[in-house]
């Protein structure tokens, strides 16, 4: 991903809470205002009940739609992502035709088929406007004794240390080593979607995770932190030495992920913890 | 349904239903709402009145 992109992608992400989507559900009620203020003002205390509650329910519904949508957006950019634990979208919509079928029925006095038309084409507006919650997460199955949320769990806190590296990154002012890091994290993230996607490599990766993972991230915070206070050429071999190390380890773990070859990292995780002493880095 | 087509749809089936049902409410509350209009638009078209 290059700096332009990368910058998209910041902006978009910063912006994306102040997004107008959604927010029709909160002006499209006004109407329920005066109505309520009209009707305290002739003591109609039935009406000032009916109004406010198809208003505090529709300002219910909003601001779940709201949340809802932003939790889909999170869902849908990360990688391994779950959707959201609750059916905010979903509960939006029944909101909405509830507070609707309840103001025509009882509000506008409508009778109760055709309430019950204005809340199911309320219903069906919602649906076509802004969709239901996403399907069922996307299933990874038990494999090796691990169930598939103990799977999905470990894949995500990979996915959060790759998250880690890649802020860690940010902080390194060197265009070549942000570009060898940019690509460990982006093999890292094809094997975390490959694992998800055939849970039986979990197994013979997990060491990978564990290991390899929290030596990229405490080298690269490491390294992102000390060049900042002193600039040293050695440092800054040493370091580039360690990521090609890792960069080759990682691309080769990939190629043996995708061969069903037996992972050897015993041996490689021993070479690379050596090579971190030897450079100073651990 | 394409998209853009689809989310158009929503977007007038809300308003429609909840702006109708929202309004029917109002007017309910206010029937001189409703005859305020009514004049207003006899006022804008006098032939309507004969």
């Amino acid at each position: 991903m290059n700096q332009l992109e990368k910058l998209k992608q910041s902006v978009s992400d910063a912006l994306h809470p102040y997004s107008p989507r959604g927010l029709l559900l909160y002006f499209l009620p006004i109407a329920l205002i005066p109505a309520t203020f009209i009707a305290l003002g002739k003591g109609h205390m039935l009406d000032v009940l009916i109004n406010a509650a198809g208003f505090a329910l529709y300002m219910l519904a909003a601001w779940s739609l709201r949340r809802g949508l932003q939790a889909e957006y999170a869902c849908a950019k990360s990688r391994i992502g779950s959707p959201p634990p609750k059916p905010l979208k979903t509960i939006a919509a029944a909101v909405t035709a509830l507070a609707t079928g309840m103001i025509a029925w009882l509000g506008a006095e409508h009778a109760l088929p055709v309430a019950l038309m204005f809340a199911g084409a309320a219903f069906l507006g919602m649906y076509l406007r802004y969709g239901l919650d996403p399907e069922e997460r996307q299933k990874i199955s038990a494999a090796y004794g691990y169930s598939g949320d103990e799977i999905r769990k470990a894949l995500q806190g990979s996915s959060r240390i790759i998250r880690n590296i890649e802020q860690a990154n940010d902080r390194i002012r060197n265009t070549e080593l942000n570009k060898r890091i940019e690509r460990i994290c982006q093999v890292a993230d094809n094997i975390l979607a490959e694992i998800a996607a055939d849970p039986r490599d979990f197994r013979r990766a997990r060491k990978f995770l564990n290991v390899y993972l929290d030596g990229v991230l405490q080298v690269t915070q490491g390294y992102a932190k000390t060049h900042q206070q002193s600039h040293s050429g050695e440092l800054e071999q040493n370091f580039r030495n360690v990521l090609d190390t890792i960069e080759t380890v990682f691309q080769e773990q990939r190629q043996k992920l995708f061969e069903e070859d037996v992972f050897d990292l015993d041996v490689k995780i021993e070479v690379l913890n050596t090579q971190l002493k030897q450079e100073g880095i651990l | 349904m394409p998209g853009l087509l689809r989310n158009l749809l929503g977007f007038i089936i809300l308003v429609a239903t909840i702006g109708l049902a929202t309004c029917q409410s109002l007017v309910k509350a206010e029937p001189a709402i409703s005859a305020y209009a009514a004049e207003a638009l006899s006022a804008s078209h006098p032939q309507a009145k004969q």
